[in-house]
């Protein structure tokens, strides 16, 4: 793990925590998240949302603070977001009444 | 999530869930994640105080499982590395992160470390499942 020259380098990086995807890739090899309806609780930047989208047949994603999702909303492709609802508000105010899933991602949110 | 929002959460999520619908809850859990630039290692941050906060959080989840609303029923470790441009910039983050503390040892090597730098967090992965 921690051993071995730094394999980084000229990468493009796109995104600075877990460009490659290692955190998703293990949750979706744990849970099944292909043509679910899929809550992302605290979604940030979208960190999850993205890799989600393109696998869920619906994400609904919410964060609170709302430069993290107008970031999370314009990094998302155009292909994919018409299964994706980005809201700003907290766990709080989660509408239980209206909305119903199969998983829910808790992305280092709870 | 403060800790009495984690209990409301939880509810609010149990609630949302079809039967046999999954929480994946992922955090770093490491308390002290190493820190690496191209040379090799820098050092470490301190996470203690953040492996607190996830221990209360840990003991509200498990309230849940114990009073029946969820099963435990997958629990895995991996490495979840950042990357940022220099140790100034991975510093200045941390700086702002829960429980997060960046000791001196690993502050006064920001001049003499040049280039990108990774850190590297023990992330905890588990899998709750509504019953």
């Amino acid at each position: 793990m921690h051993g071995g020259a730094p394999s980084w380098k000229n990468r493009g990086l796109m995104q600075r925590r877990d460009p490659d995807g290692v955190e998703f890739q293990a949750i979706a090899d744990l849970v099944e998240l292909r043509g679910g309806r899929v809550v992302d609780v605290g979604c940030g930047t979208g960190r999850m949302t993205l890799p989600a989208a393109e696998v869920a047949a619906s994400i609904y994603a919410f964060d609170p603070n709302e430069d993290s999702v107008t970031k999370a909303r314009a990094t998302l492709p155009a292909g994919l977001r018409g299964r994706v609802s980005f809201r700003v508000h907290g766990a709080e105010t989660l509408d239980v009444a209206r909305r119903r899933f199969d998983v829910a991602l808790c992305g280092w949110s709870l | 999530m403060p800790l009495a929002g984690v209990v409301d959460a939880l509810e609010r999520i149990h609630v949302s869930l079809d039967d046999g619908g999954a929480v994946v809850d992922t955090q770093p859990v490491g308390e002290h994640p190493p820190v690496f630039a191209e040379e090799g290692p820098l050092g470490t941050l301190d996470l203690r105080e953040w492996a607190d906060i996830v221990a209360a959080t840990d003991a509200e989840i498990m309230k849940t499982v114990e009073a029946g609303r969820f099963s435990l029923v997958g629990d895995r470790h991996i490495v979840v590395s950042d990357f940022y441009d220099d140790l100034a910039e991975l510093i200045d983050e941390a700086a702002g992160w829960a429980g997060t503390t960046v000791p001196r040892t690993l502050a006064r090597q920001v001049d003499a470390t040049r280039g990108e730098v990774r850190l590297d967090q023990d992330v905890r992965i588990r899998v709750l499942v509504k019953q």
